[in-house]
């Protein structure tokens, strides 16, 4: 026995906090993904992909990154519901916390209400991204570099197609003109397709800077970035800045090249007031360039293409992320909860959650069905979303549906790529084809 | 077999890209095994196999096995600093590359460390902080191996830590330490830089024409300085690939108005015609005399000799080390193999005839960084202390043992 009892505890040196993360769980745009994320059914945030909410994947991502400062903000509709799952049902070891902001507000001003939070280099992300890429990848390119902002740029996926009615969005205005510099990875140009009729312009001061540079149409802005600490003050400063896609990242993009611009915005202080402290060193280094100091804003790129990267802000692409998570997910398939009779079919790649009852004789291929479910006799679902709380009667047939929370499909129905609001009751005998059915709401 | 584009190949983390040259070495010694090998037999003593060898199938893997691998994303459970891990990444990416730059950076990162250090209960600072650099030390070794110059700074403030009164408070304990560090980057290579280049522009006189090969921090401030004193001379950088650091250097020179010529390493013999004196840098100093350096340095140095042209080298006392080398590959260090195979002088990449090199069952790149001059090549070398000749660095190295 020890004669006195030394204090095991060992006081661990604190977490060094090199990235703050903040997710955005904003609804703008919500026409996109109507009506799945009407007050009835759930935020953004929390649609379901694999039986999970899509913010568990954006959590479970900067996790791995070793990120232990998170901040979600959200809009006032959606405080409840992710604040009761960031309480109670979200699994991982982060500990983050909620921010409310007014709805409708741009993503730049949400990051402006919370700028008193912000204190080094932060990593901003959409609740709506799902990527395979090892986080310490994009991270350990950013920390090299060390540019005013990392963007990632990825090639979207061919789509496999169905899944909801596709009246919501038309693709196109979602294509991006993207300028890169391939040599030194840099961003040189970003405008989206909707904003430019049949040409576009390049300043000869971009040239000057960038003799030779890619146009890409085939890039997607993931929406996850990294920025100096200096961008947020700024934010602060430019109130015009309003979104950070759409104001923010042109505005630095184009202060790379034009000197005015950086002067007239008062850029070029706010960039060297954050000095790097490693700028001895890199004086004596042989690999040194004059010309890297030309410019005190940088932006770099990361394109990503070897894999897969998705965003869930249209009703197709929601779909699509259900896809990809059903063919690599390593969940169990089928919850223990679930009743599901012997004569049934489920199919290898399907979900079902938990306590959901499915009767027999029923196919469910390459599909996820949520929890609380009670699914009739002879029916098909095949390439659709079931959320939770849902009623199925006998002999439904579903393809390439989405259908939301506390929803009835009375029997004999056949729906093929619609999509069916929060709490509607489908009657029986429906035979619809790209369909958003949605319950009458009395809007006086 | 996947052929994999050279795009691809760089996004992988070193450790990955090591482990797919492994694995198809692998797959091609299974093969050469298959087929009829007569080269079995030498199975590598380290001095005996000479870089222009057929190669021995089994030559790179064993000799220069000492490949870095980064420690990949396991921040999190190792707790490394921020600052050590943006600096051991760029220093493995060769953003910070050179003796100077990347001594100083480490100690720069390490000031930072200690800043936000906080001794645990029930130890003291001089006990404790050196276990807690020790993790970052390793880490910084994995990314890429130290330089001579690193580790003798690194000993410096291990020694200064455990030297440190237990009695005082930890901030001031830690304000102490990194004035330390800042004495040590003063005194030992910002100030001795200054002499240097005092001391070596005595010999610089008008009408010279001076050789100096690749980039050295050292060469490059003295040049300027005589420069900017009016001395009128000519300069010729000599560069070589696959680092072609000499371009940077020529920039720096031109800008300041100093009329060079620039020339690879294979047109030295004919570069030599007209030169004068020869300036190079080092990265280290070994204890019997002789220079370690960039690759190439040890073929100028030869050169010069032949033609009794003056070898100058410029070289910090903190590079001296105790270590006796005779030749360039019992210690070395092995840079990325598929650098060499872009044969673009200019920054858009151009794929030369050494691309596939992987699937060529008798074709291995060997990329080496440094190489080791002999004593007898070189004339003289200038340091923060004066002019000695090279046999003298263990002398100083005694006397700073003893002070």
């Amino acid at each position: 026995m020890l004669l006195f009892e030394s204090d095991k505890k060992q006081s661990k040196q604190k977490r060094y906090s090199e990235f703050q993360a903040i997710v955005l769980c904003g609804e703008t745009c919500i026409y996109r993904l109507y009506p799945l994320t009407e007050d009835n059914n759930v935020p953004k945030a929390l649609l379901p992909v694999a039986n999970k909410p899509m913010l568990h994947y954006v959590l479970d991502w900067l996790e791995r990154a070793g990120i232990t400062d998170v901040i979600i903000i959200s809009e006032s509709s959606g405080e409840h519901k992710i604040g009761h799952y960031i309480k109670n049902d979200y699994e991982g070891k982060l500990k983050p916390s909620l921010e409310i902001v007014k709805e409708d507000v741009g993503t730049a001003d949400a990051l402006r209400t919370i700028k008193d939070k912000i204190r080094n280099d932060f990593i901003v992300i959409s609740c709506d991204l799902i990527l395979d890429l090892p986080p310490h990848r994009f991270l350990d390119y950013h920390r090299t570099q060390e540019p005013a902002f990392t963007a990632l740029f990825y090639e979207p996926n061919k789509s496999d197609g169905g899944g909801g009615s596709g009246n919501n969005c038309k693709d196109d205005d979602l294509k991006q003109f993207v300028g890169v510099d391939m040599n030194r990875s840099r961003l040189v140009y970003v405008a989206s397709g909707a904003d430019l009729d049949e040409e576009f312009s390049l300043r000869m001061s971009l040239l000057w800077k960038f003799p030779r540079v890619n146009i890409l149409t085939t890039l997607q802005d993931s929406h996850l970035y990294i920025f100096k600490k200096w961008v947020i003050d700024l934010i602060v400063q430019r109130k015009s800045i309003s979104s950070v896609r759409e104001h923010l990242v042109p505005l630095l993009v184009k202060c790379q090249y034009q000197k005015k611009l950086l002067e007239r915005e008062g850029i070029d202080n706010l960039a060297k007031s954050q000095v790097n402290y490693q700028k001895t060193a890199l004086e004596y280094s042989t690999t040194w360039d004059e010309e890297d100091e030309d410019s005190p804003v940088r932006c770099q790129v990361y394109i990503y293409n070897t894999g897969f990267c998705g965003r869930g802000n249209t009703v197709a692409k929601y779909c699509d992320l259900n896809r990809y998570m059903m063919k690599i997910s390593t969940e169990t398939r089928v919850s223990p909860s679930a009743e599901v009779n012997t004569k049934t079919q489920v199919g290898s790649d399907s979900f079902v959650g938990d306590d959901t009852k499915i009767d027999e004789r029923t196919s469910i291929k390459r599909s996820t069905i949520g929890s609380h479910c009670i699914i009739g006799k002879n029916v098909k679902i095949s390439n659709s979303v079931l959320m939770d709380n849902i009623i199925i009667e006998d002999y439904v047939k579903l393809d390439g549906c989405v259908v939301c929370n506390g929803s009835k499909i009375m029997e004999k129905s056949v729906l093929k790529d619609c999509e069916v609001g929060g709490g509607y009751v489908v009657v029986s005998e429906t035979q619809t084809k790209n369909e958003q059915l949605v319950e009458f709401r009395d809007l006086s | 077999m996947e052929k994999k584009s050279a795009k691809e190949m760089k996004e992988m983390t070193k450790a990955e890209r090591r482990a797919v040259q492994e694995r198809q070495r692998a797959e091609k010694a299974a093969r050469a095994a298959g087929g009829t090998t007569t080269k079995k037999g030498s199975q590598g003593s380290a001095t005996s196999v000479v870089v222009g060898s057929t190669a021995d199938s089994g030559f790179a893997h064993q000799e220069f096995s000492f490949t870095p691998e980064i420690a990949k994303g396991a921040n999190t459970s190792l707790d490394i600093h921020p600052a050590v891990l943006v600096i051991g990444l760029q220093i493995a990416e060769f953003k910070i590359c050179g003796a100077n730059a990347r001594c100083i950076a480490t100690l720069t990162a390490f000031k930072k460390v200690i800043q936000d250090y906080k001794t645990p209960e029930g130890t003291t600072l001089s006990r404790h902080l050196p276990t807690h650099l020790s993790p970052q030390i390793k880490y910084l070794v994995n990314s890429r191996p130290m330089s001579v110059g690193m580790g003798n700074a690194i000993r410096h403030l291990k020694l200064e830590i455990s030297t440190m009164d237990i009695d005082l408070a930890d901030d001031d304990a830690k304000r102490l330490l990194c004035e330390k560090i800042d004495n040590f980057i003063r005194d030992r290579i910002t100030f001795a830089d200054r002499v240097i280049v005092d001391y070596g522009l005595q010999k610089i006189q008008d009408d010279d024409v001076i050789l100096t090969y690749a980039r050295s921090s050292v060469v490059q401030a003295l040049l300027l300085e005589a420069r900017a004193k009016g001395i009128r001379f000519k300069v010729i950088v000599v560069d070589s690939r696959p680092r072609l650091e000499g371009k940077r250097l020529l920039k720096r020179l031109v800008d300041a108005g100093i009329s060079c010529t620039y020339a690879f390493l294979h047109a030295v013999g004919f570069a030599l015609k007209d030169v004068s004196k020869v300036f190079l840098g080092a990265h280290a100093f070994m204890s019997n005399g002789a220079l370690y350096s960039r690759v190439g340095t040890a073929m100028v140095a030869m050169m010069a000799k032949e033609k009794n042209i003056p070898v100058i080298v410029c070289c910090e006392t903190y590079k001296f080390t105790e270590r006796v080398q005779l030749d360039s590959f019992v210690m070395n260090e092995q840079g990325n193999p598929d650098e060499m195979v872009n044969i673009s002088t200019t920054s858009t990449p151009k794929i030369g005839l050494l691309d596939g090199w992987l699937h060529k069952p008798d074709l291995k790149l060997l990329n080496l960084l440094y190489d080791l001059t002999p004593s007898k090549y070189i004339t003289t070398v200038i340091t923060e202390i004066g002019m000695i000749p090279c046999t003298s660095v263990p002398v100083i190295l005694r006397e700073y043992k003893q002070a």
